[in-house]
Protein backbone atom coordinates (compact mmCIF):
# COMPACT_ATOMS: atom_id res chain seq x y z
CA UNK A 1 0.00 0.00 0.00
CA UNK A 2 1.58 3.55 -0.94
CA UNK A 3 1.16 6.49 0.56
CA UNK A 4 -1.15 7.93 -1.43
CA UNK A 5 -3.51 4.96 -0.89
CA UNK A 6 -3.09 5.13 2.88
CA UNK A 7 -3.69 8.66 2.71
CA UNK A 8 -6.94 7.88 1.04
CA UNK A 9 -8.16 5.25 3.31
CA UNK A 10 -7.26 7.47 6.46
CA UNK A 11 -9.51 10.34 5.01
CA UNK A 12 -12.44 8.09 4.39
CA UNK A 13 -11.91 7.19 8.05
CA UNK A 14 -13.60 10.88 8.49
CA UNK A 15 -16.91 9.51 7.05
CA UNK A 16 -17.30 7.87 10.64
CA UNK A 17 -17.88 10.89 12.50
CA UNK A 18 -21.80 11.38 12.33
CA UNK A 19 -24.30 13.13 14.02
CA UNK A 20 -26.03 10.20 15.40
CA UNK A 21 -29.62 8.43 14.52
CA UNK A 22 -32.11 10.67 15.69
CA UNK A 23 -30.04 14.13 13.80
CA UNK A 24 -32.09 14.14 10.85
CA UNK A 25 -35.83 13.26 11.96
CA UNK A 26 -34.84 16.00 14.77
CA UNK A 27 -33.23 18.95 12.56
CA UNK A 28 -36.43 17.81 10.08
CA UNK A 29 -38.85 18.61 12.72
CA UNK A 30 -36.74 22.12 13.46
CA UNK A 31 -36.71 22.61 9.82
CA UNK A 32 -40.63 22.49 9.55
CA UNK A 33 -40.63 25.00 12.31
CA UNK A 34 -38.77 27.51 10.98
CA UNK A 35 -40.56 26.98 7.22
CA UNK A 36 -43.75 27.00 8.76
CA UNK A 37 -42.77 30.57 10.57
CA UNK A 38 -41.55 31.80 7.47
CA UNK A 39 -44.43 30.59 5.65
CA UNK A 40 -46.89 32.44 8.24
CA UNK A 41 -44.42 35.39 7.77
CA UNK A 42 -45.21 35.17 4.04
CA UNK A 43 -48.76 34.38 3.86
CA UNK A 44 -50.06 37.82 6.68
CA UNK A 45 -48.21 39.98 3.62
CA UNK A 46 -49.25 37.94 0.42
CA UNK A 47 -52.81 37.83 1.72
CA UNK A 48 -52.56 41.39 2.88
CA UNK A 49 -52.04 42.56 -0.95
CA UNK A 50 -53.80 39.87 -2.32
CA UNK A 51 -57.13 41.19 -0.53
CA UNK A 52 -55.59 44.58 -1.58
CA UNK A 53 -55.70 43.48 -5.19
CA UNK A 54 -58.96 41.83 -4.64
CA UNK A 55 -60.80 44.91 -3.19
CA UNK A 56 -59.80 46.81 -6.47
CA UNK A 57 -60.11 44.40 -8.65
CA UNK A 58 -64.04 43.68 -8.03
CA UNK A 59 -65.81 46.69 -9.65
CA UNK A 60 -62.47 48.63 -9.60
CA UNK A 61 -63.92 52.29 -11.00
CA UNK A 62 -65.87 52.69 -7.66
CA UNK A 63 -63.16 51.51 -5.59
CA UNK A 64 -60.74 53.91 -6.99
CA UNK A 65 -62.88 56.63 -6.52
CA UNK A 66 -63.82 55.97 -3.11
CA UNK A 67 -60.07 55.48 -2.52
CA UNK A 68 -59.11 58.48 -4.24
CA UNK A 69 -61.92 60.32 -2.49
CA UNK A 70 -60.49 59.24 1.01
CA UNK A 71 -57.35 59.89 0.12
CA UNK A 72 -58.09 63.66 -0.72
CA UNK A 73 -60.32 63.94 2.26
CA UNK A 74 -57.26 62.90 4.53
CA UNK A 75 -55.06 65.17 2.67
CA UNK A 76 -57.46 68.00 3.26
CA UNK A 77 -58.02 67.28 6.37
CA UNK A 78 -54.30 67.56 7.11
CA UNK A 79 -54.55 71.07 4.92
CA UNK A 80 -56.68 72.46 7.41
CA UNK A 81 -55.18 71.71 10.73
CA UNK A 82 -51.79 72.64 10.06
CA UNK A 83 -51.16 76.36 10.77
CA UNK A 84 -51.16 78.19 8.22
CA UNK A 85 -49.32 81.04 8.91
CA UNK A 86 -45.63 81.30 9.40
CA UNK A 87 -45.52 83.89 12.16
CA UNK A 88 -47.20 81.00 14.42
CA UNK A 89 -43.60 80.26 14.60
CA UNK A 90 -42.87 83.72 15.68
CA UNK A 91 -45.59 83.93 18.24
CA UNK A 92 -44.05 80.57 19.14
CA UNK A 93 -40.75 82.20 20.54
CA UNK A 94 -42.78 85.30 22.38
CA UNK A 95 -45.19 82.77 24.37
CA UNK A 96 -46.02 81.44 26.64
CA UNK A 97 -45.68 83.58 29.66
CA UNK A 98 -45.93 81.78 33.13
CA UNK A 99 -48.69 84.12 33.15
CA UNK A 100 -50.74 84.70 30.84
CA UNK A 101 -50.47 88.11 30.01
CA UNK A 102 -53.82 90.55 30.77
CA UNK A 103 -54.30 93.00 28.17
CA UNK A 104 -56.96 95.65 28.36
CA UNK A 105 -58.85 95.96 24.69
CA UNK A 106 -61.40 97.98 26.16
CA UNK A 107 -60.26 101.26 26.55
CA UNK A 108 -58.66 103.75 24.03
CA UNK A 109 -55.97 105.51 23.82
CA UNK A 110 -56.04 108.18 26.28
CA UNK A 111 -57.19 104.95 28.88
CA UNK A 112 -60.90 105.48 28.69
CA UNK A 113 -63.32 101.91 28.53
CA UNK A 114 -64.53 101.46 25.78
CA UNK A 115 -68.15 100.37 25.83
CA UNK A 116 -69.19 96.72 24.16
CA UNK A 117 -65.95 94.97 25.19
CA UNK A 118 -65.71 92.65 28.22
CA UNK A 119 -62.51 91.04 26.55
CA UNK A 120 -59.49 91.16 28.59
CA UNK A 121 -57.24 88.04 26.94
CA UNK A 122 -57.42 86.88 24.12
CA UNK A 123 -55.27 83.32 23.50
CA UNK A 124 -54.06 82.13 20.65
CA UNK A 125 -53.17 78.25 19.91
CA UNK A 126 -54.26 77.77 23.51
CA UNK A 127 -51.26 79.47 25.46
CA UNK A 128 -50.08 82.48 23.25
CA UNK A 129 -51.05 86.01 24.34
CA UNK A 130 -51.86 88.79 22.34
CA UNK A 131 -52.91 92.47 22.08
CA UNK A 132 -55.19 93.55 19.89
CA UNK A 133 -56.74 95.54 17.92
CA UNK A 134 -60.14 96.94 19.40
CA UNK A 135 -61.38 97.79 16.22
CA UNK A 136 -60.21 95.31 14.30
CA UNK A 137 -62.03 93.08 16.75
CA UNK A 138 -64.97 94.71 16.52
CA UNK A 139 -64.79 94.64 12.47
CA UNK A 140 -64.40 91.28 13.37
CA UNK A 141 -67.72 90.81 15.75
CA UNK A 142 -69.75 92.96 13.58
CA UNK A 143 -68.76 90.77 10.42
CA UNK A 144 -65.87 92.47 9.11
CA UNK A 145 -63.30 89.73 9.15
CA UNK A 146 -65.31 86.71 8.82
CA UNK A 147 -63.01 83.99 9.32
CA UNK A 148 -59.19 85.76 10.95
CA UNK A 149 -58.84 88.18 13.94
CA UNK A 150 -55.95 90.55 12.83
CA UNK A 151 -53.22 90.66 15.36
CA UNK A 152 -50.97 93.65 15.78
CA UNK A 153 -46.84 92.32 15.41
CA UNK A 154 -44.84 93.12 18.66
CA UNK A 155 -42.91 96.03 16.20
CA UNK A 156 -46.15 97.22 15.35
CA UNK A 157 -45.26 98.26 11.94
CA UNK A 158 -47.39 95.07 10.77
CA UNK A 159 -50.22 92.59 11.62
CA UNK A 160 -51.17 88.87 11.00
CA UNK A 161 -54.10 87.17 10.41
CA UNK A 162 -54.93 84.23 12.81
CA UNK A 163 -57.61 82.04 11.94
CA UNK A 164 -60.74 82.18 14.19
CA UNK A 165 -60.65 79.03 15.33
CA UNK A 166 -57.54 79.32 17.39
CA UNK A 167 -58.65 82.33 19.23
CA UNK A 168 -60.11 81.66 23.18
CA UNK A 169 -61.76 85.20 24.15
CA UNK A 170 -62.25 84.06 27.57
CA UNK A 171 -65.50 85.36 27.57
CA UNK A 172 -67.47 85.97 24.81
CA UNK A 173 -67.42 89.78 24.02
CA UNK A 174 -70.40 92.20 24.31
CA UNK A 175 -70.34 93.36 20.85
CA UNK A 176 -73.02 96.70 21.04
CA UNK B 1 4.39 16.13 -14.85
CA UNK B 2 4.19 15.67 -11.65
CA UNK B 3 0.43 16.50 -11.57
CA UNK B 4 -0.35 13.49 -14.21
CA UNK B 5 1.68 11.00 -12.53
CA UNK B 6 0.02 12.01 -9.40
CA UNK B 7 -3.33 12.17 -11.49
CA UNK B 8 -2.55 8.46 -12.05
CA UNK B 9 -2.49 7.27 -8.15
CA UNK B 10 -6.15 8.01 -8.15
CA UNK B 11 -8.04 5.11 -10.50
CA UNK B 12 -11.37 4.48 -9.86
CA UNK B 13 -11.69 6.53 -6.94
CA UNK B 14 -14.94 7.91 -6.14
CA UNK B 15 -16.45 4.51 -6.47
CA UNK B 16 -15.07 2.79 -4.09
CA UNK B 17 -15.78 3.95 -0.62
CA UNK B 18 -19.72 5.29 -0.15
CA UNK B 19 -21.30 4.53 2.14
CA UNK B 20 -24.73 5.96 3.44
CA UNK B 21 -24.09 9.05 1.45
CA UNK B 22 -23.76 7.79 -1.91
CA UNK B 23 -24.26 9.94 -5.12
CA UNK B 24 -27.29 9.32 -6.69
CA UNK B 25 -28.33 6.97 -9.16
CA UNK B 26 -30.47 7.16 -12.26
CA UNK B 27 -33.55 6.28 -10.31
CA UNK B 28 -32.50 8.35 -7.26
CA UNK B 29 -32.05 11.03 -9.26
CA UNK B 30 -35.58 10.71 -10.99
CA UNK B 31 -37.17 9.86 -7.74
CA UNK B 32 -35.29 13.98 -6.98
CA UNK B 33 -37.62 15.30 -9.89
CA UNK B 34 -40.50 13.80 -9.21
CA UNK B 35 -40.17 14.93 -5.39
CA UNK B 36 -38.94 18.44 -6.71
CA UNK B 37 -42.13 18.74 -9.08
CA UNK B 38 -44.13 17.97 -6.31
CA UNK B 39 -42.78 20.49 -4.10
CA UNK B 40 -42.57 23.19 -6.34
CA UNK B 41 -46.70 22.79 -6.00
CA UNK B 42 -46.44 23.40 -2.86
CA UNK B 43 -46.04 19.80 -1.27
CA UNK B 44 -44.36 20.80 2.24
CA UNK B 45 -43.99 16.88 2.08
CA UNK B 46 -42.45 16.29 -1.07
CA UNK B 47 -39.76 18.76 0.45
CA UNK B 48 -39.30 16.95 3.41
CA UNK B 49 -38.25 13.76 1.64
CA UNK B 50 -35.73 15.09 -0.31
CA UNK B 51 -33.95 17.10 2.87
CA UNK B 52 -34.81 13.52 4.97
CA UNK B 53 -32.76 11.97 1.61
CA UNK B 54 -30.25 15.01 1.53
CA UNK B 55 -29.05 16.21 5.02
CA UNK B 56 -26.73 13.07 5.81
CA UNK B 57 -24.92 14.19 2.57
CA UNK B 58 -24.51 17.78 2.92
CA UNK B 59 -24.39 17.54 6.82
CA UNK B 60 -20.86 15.58 6.21
CA UNK B 61 -20.10 17.94 3.11
CA UNK B 62 -20.04 21.18 5.53
CA UNK B 63 -19.11 19.43 8.75
CA UNK B 64 -15.82 18.06 6.76
CA UNK B 65 -15.77 21.81 5.76
CA UNK B 66 -16.23 23.96 9.27
CA UNK B 67 -15.50 21.40 11.71
CA UNK B 68 -18.04 22.56 14.15
CA UNK B 69 -21.13 20.40 14.29
CA UNK B 70 -23.33 23.55 16.04
CA UNK B 71 -22.22 25.93 12.89
CA UNK B 72 -22.93 23.05 10.49
CA UNK B 73 -26.46 22.21 11.92
CA UNK B 74 -27.58 26.00 11.73
CA UNK B 75 -26.39 26.34 8.17
CA UNK B 76 -27.47 23.63 6.95
CA UNK B 77 -31.36 24.88 8.29
CA UNK B 78 -30.36 28.14 5.85
CA UNK B 79 -29.19 25.75 2.91
CA UNK B 80 -32.34 24.39 3.06
CA UNK B 81 -34.38 27.05 3.54
CA UNK B 82 -32.53 28.92 0.36
CA UNK B 83 -33.67 25.58 -1.10
CA UNK B 84 -36.80 26.03 -0.45
CA UNK B 85 -37.41 29.76 -1.55
CA UNK B 86 -35.42 29.13 -4.47
CA UNK B 87 -37.06 25.74 -5.83
CA UNK B 88 -39.48 27.33 -7.95
CA UNK B 89 -36.78 29.00 -9.86
CA UNK B 90 -34.65 25.59 -10.19
CA UNK B 91 -35.49 24.41 -13.82
CA UNK B 92 -34.00 20.79 -13.67
CA UNK B 93 -31.32 22.21 -16.02
CA UNK B 94 -28.77 20.26 -13.85
CA UNK B 95 -29.93 17.56 -11.37
CA UNK B 96 -31.41 18.27 -8.01
CA UNK B 97 -28.43 16.91 -6.30
CA UNK B 98 -25.78 19.11 -7.98
CA UNK B 99 -28.14 22.31 -7.31
CA UNK B 100 -28.42 21.34 -3.70
CA UNK B 101 -24.89 20.55 -3.44
CA UNK B 102 -23.70 23.95 -5.64
CA UNK B 103 -25.89 25.90 -2.91
CA UNK B 104 -24.06 23.84 0.04
CA UNK B 105 -21.06 25.26 -0.83
CA UNK B 106 -21.37 27.99 -1.59
CA UNK B 107 -23.18 29.35 1.69
CA UNK B 108 -20.28 27.28 3.26
CA UNK B 109 -17.33 28.87 1.40
CA UNK B 110 -19.37 32.74 2.60
CA UNK B 111 -19.57 31.69 5.51
CA UNK B 112 -16.12 30.54 6.10
CA UNK B 113 -14.77 33.78 5.03
CA UNK B 114 -17.15 35.64 7.61
CA UNK B 115 -15.94 33.58 10.00
CA UNK B 116 -12.10 34.49 9.32
CA UNK B 117 -9.32 32.71 10.94
CA UNK B 118 -11.78 32.24 14.45
CA UNK B 119 -12.47 28.56 14.61
CA UNK B 120 -13.93 26.41 17.39
CA UNK B 121 -13.86 23.49 16.51
CA UNK B 122 -16.33 20.94 17.95
CA UNK B 123 -16.81 17.64 16.35
CA UNK B 124 -18.94 14.44 16.44
CA UNK B 125 -18.53 11.02 18.04
CA UNK B 126 -16.97 8.79 16.05
CA UNK B 127 -18.87 5.58 14.89
CA UNK B 128 -18.21 2.68 16.64
CA UNK B 129 -18.35 0.67 12.95
CA UNK B 130 -14.68 2.48 12.54
CA UNK B 131 -13.25 -0.14 14.10
CA UNK B 132 -14.33 -2.67 11.89
CA UNK B 133 -12.91 -1.06 9.00
CA UNK B 134 -10.45 -2.31 7.56
CA UNK B 135 -9.37 0.56 6.43
CA UNK B 136 -8.88 1.83 9.88
CA UNK B 137 -7.15 -1.95 10.71
CA UNK B 138 -4.89 -1.01 7.97
CA UNK B 139 -3.67 1.92 8.55
CA UNK B 140 -3.29 1.39 12.54
CA UNK B 141 -1.76 -1.61 12.05
CA UNK B 142 0.85 0.15 9.62
CA UNK B 143 1.10 3.17 11.92
CA UNK B 144 2.13 1.05 15.40
CA UNK B 145 5.82 1.40 13.71
CA UNK B 146 5.68 4.82 14.76
CA UNK B 147 2.95 5.21 16.89
CA UNK B 148 2.76 2.97 19.67
CA UNK B 149 -0.98 2.66 19.89
CA UNK B 150 -3.36 4.91 17.52
CA UNK B 151 -6.54 6.33 19.63
CA UNK B 152 -9.36 6.70 17.70
CA UNK B 153 -10.10 10.20 19.28
CA UNK B 154 -6.76 11.15 18.59
CA UNK B 155 -6.58 9.92 15.20
CA UNK B 156 -9.87 12.07 14.79
CA UNK B 157 -8.43 15.35 16.44
CA UNK B 158 -5.38 14.91 14.33
CA UNK B 159 -6.95 14.79 10.30
CA UNK B 160 -9.16 17.53 11.85
CA UNK B 161 -6.32 19.26 12.48
CA UNK B 162 -4.74 18.31 9.05
CA UNK B 163 -7.76 18.73 7.33
CA UNK B 164 -8.38 22.81 8.67
CA UNK B 165 -4.92 23.26 7.66
CA UNK B 166 -5.93 23.38 3.88
CA UNK B 167 -7.43 26.67 2.38
CA UNK B 168 -11.29 26.37 2.10
CA UNK B 169 -11.31 25.51 -1.93
CA UNK B 170 -8.77 22.39 -1.51
CA UNK B 171 -10.75 21.08 1.97
CA UNK B 172 -13.64 21.22 -0.47
CA UNK B 173 -12.41 18.58 -2.86
CA UNK B 174 -10.96 16.96 -0.31
CA UNK B 175 -14.39 16.63 1.48
CA UNK B 176 -16.12 16.12 -2.36
CA UNK B 177 -13.77 13.44 -3.34
CA UNK B 178 -11.90 12.01 -1.00
CA UNK B 179 -14.67 11.71 2.31
CA UNK B 180 -17.91 12.01 -0.12
CA UNK B 181 -16.76 9.91 -2.70
CA UNK B 182 -17.89 12.15 -5.68
CA UNK B 183 -16.33 12.02 -9.31
CA UNK B 184 -14.55 14.48 -10.59
CA UNK B 185 -17.01 15.52 -12.85
CA UNK B 186 -19.27 15.86 -10.20
CA UNK B 187 -17.38 17.85 -8.27
CA UNK B 188 -16.67 20.11 -11.43
CA UNK B 189 -20.19 21.05 -11.62
CA UNK B 190 -20.70 21.59 -8.34
CA UNK B 191 -18.05 23.89 -7.92
CA UNK B 192 -18.71 25.42 -11.48
CA UNK B 193 -14.57 25.00 -12.37
CA UNK B 194 -13.09 22.60 -14.94
CA UNK B 195 -12.20 18.70 -13.99
CA UNK B 196 -8.65 19.71 -14.55
CA UNK B 197 -8.78 22.50 -11.94
CA UNK B 198 -10.41 19.82 -9.75
CA UNK B 199 -7.79 17.73 -10.42
CA UNK B 200 -5.36 20.13 -9.78
CA UNK B 201 -6.44 21.25 -6.10
CA UNK B 202 -6.73 17.54 -4.83
CA UNK B 203 -3.20 16.61 -5.93
CA UNK B 204 -2.17 20.00 -3.75
CA UNK B 205 -4.22 18.89 -1.24
CA UNK B 206 -3.28 15.49 -0.79
CA UNK B 207 0.38 16.47 -1.19
CA UNK B 208 -0.32 19.13 2.11
CA UNK B 209 -2.10 16.20 4.02
CA UNK B 210 0.93 13.73 3.31
CA UNK B 211 2.71 16.01 5.29
CA UNK B 212 0.60 16.75 7.74
CA UNK B 213 -0.41 13.20 8.46
CA UNK B 214 3.12 11.60 7.96
CA UNK B 215 3.46 9.28 10.75
CA UNK B 216 0.11 7.42 9.85
CA UNK B 217 0.96 7.25 6.29
CA UNK B 218 4.71 6.35 6.46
Amino acid sequence: MDEFEKLQKLIRLKKYETPGEDFVEDFLSKFRERQRGEMLKQSAWSLFWEQLKMHFTEAPAQKWAFATAAIAAVALSAWMMAPRFQPAAELASRAPAAKPMTISIATDSTGKSLQGFSVETIRIMGSIDVEVDPGLLSKHFTGGYEQFVIVPQADSTSSIAVPYEFVDFGAKPDVR
Amino acid sequence: MICLAAFRQTPGSGTDHRMNDQPPTISSADSDRELVARAQQGDTRAFDDLVRKYTPKLYGLVYNMTSNREDTADLLQDIFAKAYRSLQRFMGKSSFYTWIYSISVNMTLNFLKKRGRYTKVSLDDVDTGIQNDPSFIEVTTAAKNTLREVNIHELQKRLNEAMMKLSEDHRTVVTLYDVQGLQHSEISQILGVSEGTVRSRLFYAHRQLQNYLEDFVK
